[in-house]
């Protein structure tokens, strides 16, 4: 058991730093980002490419990081943009639709392949509980971390709270002189800053293949974020830890009897939490 | 037996009292206005007599029975009518089909059995398409049955709203702001049809509206409501007069006596050849 | 350029003429009627057995389609994991014949029936919740569909897949293809009936608005699951018709891409529109078949034009697997739809559908005014 809760928490770390990035756009835009997944995944892509001309990982990874952040941006300018006034479904459709591009495209141009990408910080695994900790996993809760203080201190700032002005009374905002269109880049910005970040930290792990975030992050990041409260930072957090050790136990207890344990248990959490606390663990009432 | 009958009922949301111990008795075939400064709770009590807010005390009670639990389609399912601030209508479908879609509670054939092609659906069919266009040219809205409702006219949308309202066969109505949005000779004309509503139909009216001439001009009896409290009631004359309606509406100057200036005319400017 | 669009409403009303119609009257609409229709059952029995099962699968498709419209088209609740609905469906009717040896008309009830009891669970859930919410819980069903129920004991065949062999009536390609579209024309039969009657048109209130539908009579709650049963229905009726055209049913054709691939072609046929969800299924049912064969004859064209034989070797290099230029291209056709177009297909046909119908054939239909219906609730949590 106490394996279990390590390695939960461990995997927990990563989806609370996808769940972080999700709420962020949500907190800001009130949009779900299908996408955010990807933007990890291209990201990681370009890591790799620059890591096998041997450019080391600095400055494969800041360089990686900055595509993310284009590919946010491009997203924000030439799709959400433009769709601004529909309904939530629709944005939500149309980054889906980005997303499956993105795929479709990482699959035509590098083939379905399992790549290895080197860790970031090279060490021996070691054991915690029976678990086993690799110093690759301690890098994403420090990211983790950081990204979370990061955000926090960010909406008490007067930027960040112009921005949750411009989420909830865009005309309000606009009239009080707040710039809608650079609150909508920047918020863009920065969560495909965080989706890259989560992409890069994942991969060495994790097994890289095309859409691998999104296949493998997206669905329990967003249901962290739906569990700990779509609009609550914290919350992420929180959800991000409970779905990685439900997760981990359902697969852990349940994995020998039932295929795909592990998948039921979230849909379980999702649907406990939408029927006795539809806000969330942390969120608002509605 | 009155048919409806609101007895001390309270809500608050948030730390506001929206309503506050309100008692308003309709009888039967009577047209009763209820007016009131904006906040005052008019909608809000509408909205508990309807089913979509649940009051925290108090009994509703229509024709005698006790609707405080039933949910709102079941309390249109009673005879209670409704229309709305924001037109009450279905956006996305044309002014017949909205009609058509008014009668849901009078088609007797089965879900299944309209989607299955079932041969009794489309006589039942023709009928209510009959039995919508009466009604549109009762109202004067023939010519526009097959158009979407786009683009129409605030007022002509409210029309078309109270003729849905009368598809659904209410014995109450609940008419909120029905004649927003229409000028004075409108508004004069929509009086006259909810009395032929009332004498036609058999139905009774609970009023809520602005204009204030026309609400007196066509109830029998009168509320008046401000922050969350009925302010008095009776027959209109008596409670357009009424000092603390005045002062609601028109503030504390008036209750004391003292008449609100009056603008100086100004001449007309002579004419430039 | 913004648009006030929304996707899970639709663009105009539809208008009918009330007198004879003009263009020719309805003789000209009949003939025209008949030269397509026996043109198209023609072709279904000269082409070859492959074409044959795949123009099937298109029409499976399609109903598929309509299986979405009802769902995101009228109730206006998006299922990003309708492939769910589609794989029970596939999975049961394999599981009648299989291990319970019945036969195809027991299979294919049942298909429906048991997609239509998966539909009811998850429209039980979105009675509390629509929208976004709703959105995600359906793809975790999805998920968990696909990682747990296709891959249960009774459903995997031993590893190799679920065998489904047709009926010996229906056992050539061609004449399982005309099964197939008997059926399509069922759904859109029931399909019309269900708009034109008191339950379509109450399902598309509550889409619109709650609190009107239910001023007026309608039980929210009861109209939400039947338009999920319905759907639900279906998608499981597809999945059974599915299972004998592929012949074997196995777990992972029925993934998240494939959900996305229905709602795609649900939204580039134009959602309200019928015969803009079924040309769009059929469209993407049919490039997902026969891209190989599009690319390579592009690709041999490109090699004769002298000058750019370049570019035909260079895609051959790069592009290691040309059939994924098919989620591609959807993908880019979906992000045009939502931005540039939005009433899909279905709008660019209205024109003619409209002809049909006893209307004017006017161009001026294709384009679409873009202003948004307002109607129903904003969702936020």
């Amino acid at each position: 058991m106490g394996a279990a809760t390590v390695s939960g928490l461990v995997v927990g770390a990563g989806y609370a730093l996808v769940a972080l990035g999700i709420v962020l756009i949500y907190k800001a835009t009130r949009q779900f980002n299908f996408a955010q997944g990807e933007i990890g995944t291209v990201a990681t892509f370009v890591a790799w490419m620059l890591l096998e001309r041997d450019l080391g990982w600095p400055i494969s990874g800041v360089i990686a990081v900055l595509t993310g952040v284009a590919m946010g941006l491009a997203i924000e300018r030439f799709i959400v943009r433009p769709l601004a006034r529909s309904p939530q479904v629709t944005v939500l459709v149309a980054t889906a639709g980005v997303a499956l591009l993105a795929i479709a495209l990482q699959i035509i141009i590098g083939e379905a392949k399992l790549r290895a990408i080197t860790p970031m910080l090279s060490g021996d695994n070691f054991s915690v509980f029976g678990a086993v900790v690799k110093p690759q996993d301690l890098m994403i809760i420090a990211g983790l971390a950081v990204t979370g203080v990061v955000l926090v201190l960010f909406f008490r700032s007067p930027v960040g709270t112009a921005l949750l002005a411009t989420s909830q009374e865009p005309t309000a905002a606009r009239i009080a002189g707040i710039d809608i269109n650079q609150m909508s880049m920047l918020v863009w910005g920065v969560a495909a800053l965080f989706g890259a970040l989560a992409g890069l930290l994942f991969a060495p792990i994790d097994a890289f293949t095309p859409g691998f975030m999104t296949q493998r992050r997206l669905i329990p990041g967003f249901t962290a974020a739906v569990i700990g409260g779509i609009t609550s930072l914290p919350g992420a957090v929180v959800g991000g830890f409970a779905i990685g050790l439900i997760e981990s136990y359902f697969g852990h207890l349940l994995g020998e009897t039932i295929r795909g344990a592990d998948g039921l248990g979230v849909l379980a959490a999702l649907l406990a939490v939408l029927v006795i606390r539809p806000q969330g663990l942390l969120g608002k009432a509605a | 037996m009155s048919v409806l009958d609101v007895s001390g009922v309270s809500i608050g949301f948030g730390g506001v009292q929206a309503l506050g111990n309100v008692e308003l008795v309709v009888d039967e075939w009577e047209v009763v206005g209820l007016i009131g400064p904006n906040g005052a709770g008019k909608t809000t009590l509408f909205n508990c007599i309807t089913g979509f807010y649940k009051q925290d005390a108090g009994v509703i009670r229509f024709k005698g029975r006790d609707i405080s639990r039933l949910a709102p389609h079941k309390r249109a399912a009673l005879g209670i009518g409704r229309t709305f601030q924001q037109v009450g209508l279905v956006r996305s479908m044309t002014v017949l089909e909205n009609l058509l879609l008014a009668q849901h509670l009078e088609v007797n054939y089965a879900d299944i059995a309209g989607m299955i092609g079932s041969p009794e659906t489309f006589p039942v069919e023709v009928d209510l398409r009959r039995r919508a266009m009466n009604i549109l040219d009762f109202m004067g809205l023939s010519d526009l049955a097959h158009s979407s409702l786009d683009g129409l006219p605030y007022g002509t949308l409210k029309t078309i709203e109270v003729a849905a309202v009368l598809a659904t066969d209410p014995e109450l109505l609940l008419l909120d702001e029905p004649a927003a949005g229409m000028g004075p000779e409108e508004a004069h004309a929509f009086g006259n049809r909810v009395r032929e509503m009332r004498k036609e139909l058999g139905i009774t009216v609970v009023m809520i509206d602005h204009h204030v001439p026309l609400v007196v001009a066509v109830s029998d009896y009168m509320y008046c409501l401000d922050f969350g409290q009925v302010l008095t009631h009776g027959e209109p004359d008596f409670v357009r007069s009424h000092p603390s309606v005045l002062e609601a509406y028109m503030g504390e100057d008036v209750k004391n006596g003292s008449k609100p200036k009056r603008r100086s005319r100004k001449r007309a400017p002579a004419r430039r050849r | 350029m913004a648009t006030d669009l929304d996707i899970t409403h639709p663009m105009e009303a539809v208008e009918t003429d009330l007198g004879g119609p003009p263009h020719g009257g309805w003789t000209a609409r009949a003939i025209a009627g008949v030269v397509f229709g026996g043109g198209f059952l023609l072709l279904i029995g000269v082409v070859s057995d492959l074409d044959a099962s795949r123009i099937g699968y298109a029409f499976i498709f399609a109903i598929v389609g309509i299986s979405m419209r009802v769902l995101l088209g009228l109730l206006g609740q998006i299922s990003l994991g309708h492939q769910a609905f589609v794989g029970i469906g596939a999975f049961m009717a394999g599981f009648v014949v299989t291990e319970l040896e019945l036969d195809f008309a027991m299979a294919v009830p049942a298909a429906a029936l048991s997609g239509a009891a998966a539909a009811l669970i998850l429209g039980a859930a979105a009675l509390r919740i629509g929208g976004l919410l709703l959105a995600l819980v359906t793809l975790t069903f999805g998920a968990v569909a696909e990682r747990t129920i296709f891959l249960l004991r009774q459903f995997t065949g031993g590893g190799s897949g679920l065998p489904a062999p047709r009926p010996p009536w229906a056992a050539t390609d061609t004449t399982y293809a005309y099964v197939c579209l008997a059926f399509l024309v069922v759904v859109l039969f029931i399909d019309w009936r269900f708009v034109s009657t008191k339950a379509g048109r109450a399902v598309q209130a509550v889409r619109d608005s709650e609190r009107v539908a239910a001023s007026m009579g309608i039980s929210v709650v009861k109209y939400k699951l039947l338009a999920f049963m319905l759907s639900g229905f279906l998608a499981g009726l597809a999945g059974g018709l599915l299972a004998f055209n592929i012949g074997t049913v196995q777990a992972a054709p029925f993934n998240f891409f494939l959900a996305l691939e229905f709602v795609l072609m649900t939204v580039v046929g134009g959602l309200q529109y019928r015969s803009g969800v079924v040309v769009g299924s059929m469209f993407f049912a049919l490039l997902d078949r026969y891209f190989g064969n599009i690319y390579d004859w592009f690709l041999r064209q490109l090699d004769k034009v002298p000058g750019i034989r370049g570019v035909a070797d260079f895609l051959r290099d790069v592009i290691a697997d040309p059939g994924l230029l098919v989620p591609a291209v959807g993908a880019g056709l979906l992000i045009l739809t939502l931005i540039s177009f939005p009433g899909g297909i279905g709008q660019q046909l209205r024109p003619i559908v409209s002809w049909f119908r006893g209307g004017r054939f006017d161009l001026s239909l294709i384009h679409a005014d873009t202003s948004a219906r307002g109607g129903g609730e904003d969702v936020r949590p």
